[in-house]
């Protein structure tokens, strides 16, 4: 008998954290954003962001997951909130795929690389590593958190879903 | 505050008045080239939300024919033309006189008439409402990708709201008078001064 896994669509700058939860949270249609998936299997708290943007660059510097540099902070203090601990979170991150590459434009467009570093650097300053990642690339991926395990999927366009 | 609610609605007016003109400008220029009647069967300019931007090409996961142009001079933004993959092949026999079924994939030819369908919708947008406006805009050469609409849309949405948290929206729904051909055009303009050139 099978089940249905309930799915709770992370859109553009948003994010979730759940506890004893059995839905999947999920990214979907992700081109040059990062999904952050996050899971402390003792807590069973999981979350997961869907990032645009590297940095706030505004002036403004509102907390939020549109950006890396403070979407990261925001999801991990939310988990801790809800009884993770950071130190036995499992961390995956997949995005960050060039997908219009505009000739003559010197660049512009290109956020997914910059998407990338942030990331890494953010974790880092979070004291906190990467155990998987599926990052880079041309190609739009959908992403997928499973609560009750914390398995994190991918599936690339063109592609065969994979664990992560 | 009450300022920026008239910049607003100004803008929108705007850009409205143009906008129609220079759809169905661009429209006209599609039906030249796969020589084909089409009608525009939607037309919406409003103002959208990031997270309501991602879907304005398709569903997130939808596998869509992208085909992009950035344009840049006097205003800045992107143009975006949408079609299902079978729609596509289907503009592909139009545009090189073939017969209905006979591309069924995407390869550098393909990719290249599809691309200069969206460069004459494009340039026909842009002429119309510079011409109107007495403004310069250019268009960058085009780009066809094939991919979920979501993450086509992605790295654009991340240009349009990188400072803001609304944006502009043209958006358009053509079609033959059968419905065997139907795409989104879609324009975000980001800034510029085209609208203040309207405004005297």
């Amino acid at each position: 008998m099978s089940t249905t896994v309930e799915t709770i669509v992370i859109g553009l700058g948003e994010w979730a954290v759940r506890k004893n939860d059995s839905a999947a949270l999920t990214c979907v249609g992700l081109g040059s954003c990062i999904a952050l998936c996050a899971y402390d299997p003792v807590s069973k708290v999981g979350g997961m962001a869907h990032m645009v943007l590297p940095s706030n660059e505004s002036g403004t510097k509102i907390a939020s997951a549109k950006y890396v540099d403070t979407g990261i902070p925001m999801l991990l203090e939310e988990m801790k909130k809800k009884g993770a601990l950071i130190s036995r979170t499992v961390v995956k991150i997949a995005g960050g795929a060039q997908m219009l590459s505009v000739p003559g434009l010197n660049g512009r467009l290109n956020v997914a690389d910059r998407n990338i570093a942030a990331t890494k650097t953010a974790l880092a300053q979070a004291g906190v590593s990467a155990t998987g990642t599926e990052v880079g690339g041309n190609s739009g991926r959908t992403v997928q958190l499973f609560l009750d395990t914390g398995r994190v999927t991918v599936r690339a366009t063109g592609k065969e879903t994979c664990e992560l | 505050m009450e300022q920026n609610a008239q910049k607003t609605k100004f803008d929108l007016a705007t850009w409205s008045n143009l906008a129609n003109i220079g759809s169905n400008s661009a429209i006209s220029g599609i039906a030249q080239m796969v020589n084909q009647d089409l009608k525009v069967t939607t037309f919406n300019l409003e103002e959208v939300s990031m997270k309501n931007a991602s879907s304005l090409i398709g569903k997130p996961d939808d596998q869509i024919v992208g085909i992009y142009l950035m344009f840049t001079g006097n205003a800045d933004g992107h143009i975006m033309l949408a079609f299902p993959p079978p729609t596509a092949y289907e503009l592909v026999d139009m545009a090189m006189g073939l017969p209905p079924g006979s591309t069924d994939t995407l390869g550098e030819m393909e990719k290249s008439v599809l691309g200069e369908i969206g460069n004459i919708a494009g340039s026909f947008f842009l002429n119309a409402i510079a011409d109107i406006a007495g403004s310069r805009l250019s268009p960058s050469p085009p780009v066809v990708v094939v991919d979920m609409a979501g993450a086509i849309m992605g790295s654009i949405l991340a240009e349009v709201f990188e400072e803001r948290e609304s944006a502009f929206a043209i958006k358009l729904v053509f079609a033959t008078p059968t419905r065997q051909i139907e795409g989104r055009f879609l324009v975000l303009p980001m800034s510029g001064s085209i609208a203040s050139k309207q405004e005297g």
